[in-house]
């Protein structure tokens, strides 16, 4: 455990290293509320010095420059000192953070097909969620990892390009809108951090991952279903098999980086959906869709 | 005298990147990368021709022994099948082996 003092002198300093799945990154700032943030998701991820001569990632999170953070602060994000994005409201400092290293991932590891998608594990056998925005991913994400669900991310599948498992990047679940109150009021035992408003995705707030999964943060997983989820409310919740050419071509297209990896890439994806059942979801009922869900492991598919 | 057929030859292709699936057959040209689904009855040319080359008559006898069709419209759709492999141009063009 990081001392408060250490992690700020760290922050300020020559930066602190975090342990996130196979990435070693080296962040860098002085705002307070990424301070904050990273004491409450990443303090059990936080690395030694001497184990931290190496980061695949070196961030800075710093107040915008110019004469406008007089009337209107700003949070600017850096990678090994440039700045690729717009500044973003101080007050979206920490989702700064979350959306610039996922940005930093998906231009970078390829050393995996990188998929758009949730993945979570249970009794060695891994779950991919692919989902466009809006397709409830996150929600159902957060639902399963609070249900005994091991989270191996919310937003990135790893495939492995070598052996086609799936590598934990065990991150906070980003939570929008409507969902953060779901959570929380269905999940007491939730840490849900504050909630950042008014962002491109609405409200946001994160949901720190739980102890198991961080643990077992070296841990892959084989892949055993590919579920594609579509939130529709007054629905009826089912899955149902999906076939697999189309599947394949959905799971391209979630994909950051097929084009990049070639034929490693489409050996990766079609591996992935010869070990997998391929399934549809449309889910409106969350109780409902846990039920199909863990009826999963329990043999149903 | 007649011409003789030039026989009709898929290109080569690692098993890894040929997945059939059910009715589809998934397949992945890595000269540039782009991924192919074909669907019957583009399914049955290709897999007659992953057999070995053939020339169209053969192709045309193979495909006569599995569908019960018109020989015009057989015909009609070998033709069309033929074309949509080499629009994604995974027949060997004959102009390329004449080069070699």
């Amino acid at each position: 455990m990081t001392a408060p003092e250490d992690l700020r002198a760290g922050l300020r300093g020559a930066g602190v290293a975090l342990q996130v799945g196979p990435f070693v990154v080296r962040l860098r700032s002085r705002l307070d509320r990424v301070e904050r943030a990273l004491a409450l998701f990443y303090d059990r991820q936080l690395l030694p010095p001497e184990q931290a001569a190496f980061a695949d990632f070196h961030i800075t999170l710093a107040r915008a420059s110019g004469l406008h953070w007089l009337w209107r602060p700003q949070a600017r994000f850096f990678l090994d000192g440039r700045s690729p994005f717009r500044p973003l409201p101080l007050a979206h400092a920490y989702p700064l953070f979350e959306w610039g290293l996922n940005w930093c991932i998906a231009q970078h590891a390829h050393d995996f097909l990188m998929i758009h998608a949730a993945v979570l594990e249970r009794n060695g056998r891994a779950l991919v969620m692919p989902g466009e925005p809006g397709a409830g991913k996150s929600t159902l994400t957060a639902a399963l990892t609070l249900s005994g669900w091991r989270l191996l991310s919310d937003e990135f599948a790893l495939l492995s390009l070598t052996d086609g498992q799936l590598v934990a990047l065990p991150r906070p679940v980003s939570l929008k809108n409507a969902a953060i109150d779901l959570i929380r009021e269905r999940y007491p035992q939730a840490v849900i951090g504050p909630a950042s408003h008014d962002t491109s995705k609405g409200t946001v707030a994160h949901l720190r991952p739980p102890d198991a999964s961080i643990q077992k943060m070296h841990d892959p997983a084989r892949p055993a279903w590919l579920v594609f989820p579509r939130f529709a409310a007054g629905g009826r919740d089912h899955l149902a098999p999906l076939d697999r050419a189309v599947a394949l071509q959905r799971l391209v297209g979630s994909s950051f980086n097929y084009s990049v990896v070639g034929a490693a890439g489409f050996e990766a994806a079609a591996d992935l959906i010869e070990q997998s059942a391929c399934l549809e979801l449309e889910y409106a009922d969350l109780d409902a869709t846990l039920g199909l869900l863990n009826d999963l492991t329990a043999g149903g598919a | 005298m007649s011409v003789p057929e030039e026989p009709l030859e898929l290109i080569s292709l690692p098993v890894a990147h040929v997945r059939a699936w059910g009715e589809s057959v998934v397949v992945f040209d890595q000269r540039c990368g782009e991924t192919h689904v074909l669907q019957p009855p583009l399914t049955e040319l290709f897999q007659a021709l992953q057999e070995g080359p053939m020339t169209p008559t053969a192709l045309f006898e193979y495909l006569e022994q599995r569908y019960e069709a018109a020989e015009g419209e057989l015909e009609d759709a070998m033709q069309a099948g033929l074309s949509q492999l080499r629009e994604h141009h995974l027949i060997c063009d004959p102009a390329d082996s004449r080069d070699a």
